[in-house]
C-alpha cells in the first residue's frame, strides 16, 4: 500500500528546473541590502489604503504579502475601511488575527445597522450610529492614542459643515478611524474636536497627501475603488454609496500619480455591503499584490540606489 | 448429480470471472508499473481508443486513471483534460479521478476551476495528500503563504508523499518566502538528504544565509556549483554572495568565469563593476557599468541599476 500511495507521490509532482534569471538574482541580492538599511538611509515608505467599504477588505490581503515578503513599511495612512485595517495593522496586529477579522466581518460590525432601523431610517429620518466602531477598536486596541501606536498612521475624515478634510494624526484613535468610516446619509455625522465628521472617501480617497505629511518618502497605495461602470443603483444605499464612489474616482486620479507604486485589487464588481464574500475579498488582495510584488520592489530598490551608493564607494 | 450440476455450471462461470478480473488486474499492476517507469506512450497506446470500454466495469475507473496520469505526464494536457472531465460525469464520487482532474486543471493554469474540486475533495478526506499538493500550490503562487504552509504541512504528513523531495523543496522555499528561516533550512535538509540537486543545495544555501550561517551557505552553493557546473545562475548566485561577503578577489574570478564564456554576460558584468567600484578602481567600474546597460529587454532590471549606477558615477545622481 506505502508502494502505491509513494508511486501516486511520484507520479504527481514533475521535476522543475527553476533556473532563476540574473535579474531576479540581482534583485534578490539588491533586496536583501535595502532591507538593511535604516530609514533615512532609504526613502520612508508609506502605506496608502484607500476608501472602499467591504472591498477595502482586500487591503488586509495586500498587508499579509508586503509584511511576508519582509517589505519595510515605515508609515500607514487610510481612509474609511482603509482608516480601520491601517488602524489595526499599525497597532500591531498579527496577519492572523486581521485575517480573522475581515472574515468575520458582518454588516453590523461597528454599527447598530439592523431591518428595523433601516427601516426607520426610510421612514423617520433616523440616522444609524456608529459608536459601536469606537467599542471595536478600543476593544481590539486597547483605547490607544496615535503616538501609542507601532507605526505613525494617519486617517482622513471630511467636516460636514465646511467640507475641509480633515487629517488626524495625534489625539484618541477610535473617534478619528470611527469619524473616517462614517457613511454620511446613513450614519450620524461624529462630534468631535467640535466638528461633525463624515467618511473621509468623499475629500481624499487615496490619502496620499496623509501620508506625505507623516513624512512618507515613496508611497505604495492600495486601491479598491468600485467599477460603477454597468450599475444602476435600485436603492438609496446604492445610489450614495454609488455617488461616494464616483466622486472618490474623479479624486483618486491626481492622488494615483502622486503615488510612486500601485496595487489594485479586482474587487470592482464586489458591492460595498457584500460581507458574504469577504474572504474572496482578502484573497484578491493577496493575489493583485503577488502579482506586482516584483515590480514594487525593483521601483523601491531603485529609488534606494542613493543610500546603497555610499555602502558601495570606498571611504575617501 | 442431476441437481448439483446447474451449481457446478455456476461455479465454474463464477471461477471464470474471477480468473478474468485477476487477469485485468494483473494487466492493468502491469501498466502501472511501466507508468511508473516513464513509459507513458506505451500505457497510452494499450489503453486508447475503445480498449476502456471492453474492460469490466470494476476496472474502468483505475484504467481511466492510468490512462489520464499517463497523458498528463506525456504533456498532452488537453486530452488528458478531455479525459478527466469524462471520468468525472461517469464517476463522479470517485475521489482519484477527482483528483487528477484537479490536478490536470492546476497544471493547465486553470486554478479558478481547478481549486473547487481540490476542496470538494478535502471537505470529504481533508488528508488526501494529492489534493492538499495541489492546493498547497495554488495558494503559493496567489500569495497565501500561510495557507500554502498548512497544506504542504498536511501533504507531507501523509506517508509515501514524506518521501518526496521534490515536495520538501517546494514547502522549504514557501518557509524561506514567509521568513521562516529555522524551519526552512530543516525542511530544505530534509528535501538535500532525499535528493541531491542543484535546486534543493542551493535553495539550502539561501535558507543557511537567511538564518545568518554564511560559511555553510558558501559550501551548499559550491557543492549545488560543483553538481551542475553548466549551471550559470548557481555560479552567479555564488558570486554575487561573494560579494556580499566583501570576498572580493573570489567575486571577481567567478565574474571572469562567467565572461569567459559569454563576455557581454549583464550580471557578470555588474559584478565585476560593483568589485571595481569597492575597490575605487572607477573606470573600470564605469566600463562595465555601460556593457549591463545594454541588456536592455532581456534583463531590464540589471539595465535600470546599471544605468542608475552610471549617472551617479558621472556624478548625476
Amino acid at each position: 500500500m506505502i508502494r502505491i500511495v509513494a508511486l501516486l507521490a511520484l507520479l504527481t509532482t514533475t521535476a522543475r528546473a527553476e533556473m532563476q534569471s540574473p535579474d531576479a538574482l540581482l534583485r534578490d541580492h539588491l533586496w536583501r541590502q535595502v532591507q538593511t538599511l535604516e530609514p533615512g538611509q532609504r526613502p520612508r515608505v508609506g502605506l496608502v489604503l484607500s476608501a472602499g467599504s467591504v472591498r477595502g477588505l482586500a487591503h488586509i490581503g495586500v498587508i499579509h504579502v508586503l509584511h511576508d515578503a519582509g517589505f519595510p513599511i515605515d508609515i500607514v495612512a487610510g481612509t474609511s475601511m482603509g482608516a480601520v485595517i491601517g488602524s489595526f495593522f499599525s497597532g500591531g496586529y498579527s496577519m492572523e488575527k486581521m485575517w480573522s477579522v475581515g472574515a468575520k466581518m458582518r454588516m453590523n460590525s461597528g454599527n447598530n445597522f439592523s431591518k428595523i432601523r433601516l427601516i426607520s431610517l426610510i421612514l423617520n429620518d433616523q440616522l444609524l450610529s456608529s459608536a459601536p466602531l469606537e467599542k471595536l477598536l478600543n476593544d481590539g486596541l486597547g483605547d490607544r492614542r496615535f503616538d501609542q501606536l507601532d507605526k505613525p498612521f494617519a486617517c482622513v475624515a471630511m467636516d460636514i459643515s465646511t467640507g475641509e478634510k480633515i487629517i488626524f494624526r495625534d489625539g484618541p484613535l477610535a473617534p478619528a478611524v470611527r469619524a473616517s468610516m462614517n457613511m454620511p446619509g446613513i450614519f450620524k455625522p461624529v462630534l468631535y474636536r467640535h466638528r461633525y465628521l463624515v467618511d473621509g472617501g468623499v475629500v481624499d480617497y487615496v490619502p496620499v497627501d496623509a501620508a506625505k505629511l507623516l513624512g512618507a518618502e515613496w508611497i505604495l497605495a492600495s486601491v479598491t475603488e468600485g467599477d460603477y461602470s454597468n450599475d444602476t443603483p435600485t436603492n438609496v444605499l446604492g445610489a450614495l454609496e454609488q455617488v461616494i464612489d464616483i466622486r472618490g474616482a474623479i479624486l483618486s486620479r491626481q492622488q494615483r500619480r502622486e503615488a510612486d507604486y500601485l496595487i489594485e485589487p479586482e474587487v470592482g464588481k464586489i458591492a460595498y455591503y457584500d460581507v458574504s464574500r469577504s474572504v474572496e475579498v482578502m484573497e484578491r488582495g493577496m493575489r493583485a499584490a503577488r502579482k506586482q510584488l516584483q515590480g514594487a520592489k525593483d521601483n523601491y530598490i531603485l529609488r534606494s540606489l542613493p543610500g546603497l551608493w555610499s555602502h558601495w564607494k570606498p571611504k575617501q | 448429480m442431476r441437481r448439483l450440476t446447474p451449481i457446478l455450471v455456476v461455479l465454474l462461470a463464477g471461477c471464470g470471472s474471477i480468473g478474468r478480473r485477476a487477469e485485468i488486474r494483473l494487466r492493468l499492476d502491469n501498466l502501472s508499473a511501466e507508468a511508473a517507469a516513464g513509459k507513458h506512450v506505451s500505457v497510452i497506446a494499450a489503453l486508447s481508443g475503445d480498449t476502456i470500454h471492453t474492460l469490466q466495469k470494476f476496472a474502468r475507473p483505475r484504467a481511466y486513471l492510468l490512462l489520464g496520469q499517463s497523458l498528463r505526464l506525456n504533456g498532452e494536457l488537453g486530452k488528458a483534460l478531455q479525459l478527466f472531465q469524462l471520468a468525472e460525469g461517469l464517476y463522479p464520487k470517485n475521489l482519484s479521478l477527482l483528483t487528477e482532474l484537479a490536478s490536470v486543471l492546476h497544471h493547465a493554469g486553470l486554478d479558478d476551476r481547478a481549486r473547487p474540486y481540490y476542496r470538494r475533495i478535502l471537505k470529504i478526506h481533508p488528508n488526501n495528500a494529492a489534493s492538499n499538493h495541489g492546493i498547497a500550490e495554488i495558494f503559493r503562487s496567489e500569495g497565501n503563504l500561510t495557507a500554502s504552509k498548512l497544506h504542504y504541512e498536511r501533504t507531507l504528513s501523509e506517508m509515501g508523499w514524506d518521501q518526496n523531495a521534490l515536495i520538501w523543496l517546494d514547502y522549504g522555499s514557501v518557509l524561506l518566502e514567509r521568513r521562516d528561516f529555522k524551519e526552512a533550512v530543516t525542511a530544505l535538509e530534509r528535501s538535500v538528504s532525499l535528493s541531491k540537486t542543484t535546486n534543493s543545495l542551493l535553495a539550502l544555501a539561501r535558507a543557511k544565509r537567511a538564518f545568518g550561517d554564511k560559511a555553510e551557505s558558501r559550501k551548499h552553493a559550491n557543492a549545488a556549483f560543483r553538481l551542475d557546473p553548466e549551471r550559470e545562475d548557481a555560479l552567479l548566485q555564488r558570486g554575487l554572495w561573494e560579494l556580499e561577503d566583501m570576498d572580493l578577489e573570489a567575486a571577481s574570478a567567478t565574474a571572469q568565469l562567467v565572461l569567459s564564456t559569454e563576455s557581454d554576460h549583464p550580471l557578470a558584468r555588474w559584478l565585476r563593476a560593483s568589485v571595481h567600484l569597492r575597490r575605487g578602481e572607477l573606470e573600470q567600474a564605469s566600463a562595465d557599468l555601460v556593457v549591463a546597460a545594454a541588456a536592455g529587454r532581456k534583463n531590464p532590471f540589471i539595465a535600470k541599476t546599471a544605468r542608475a549606477m552610471l549617472e551617479r558615477l558621472m556624478g548625476n545622481p
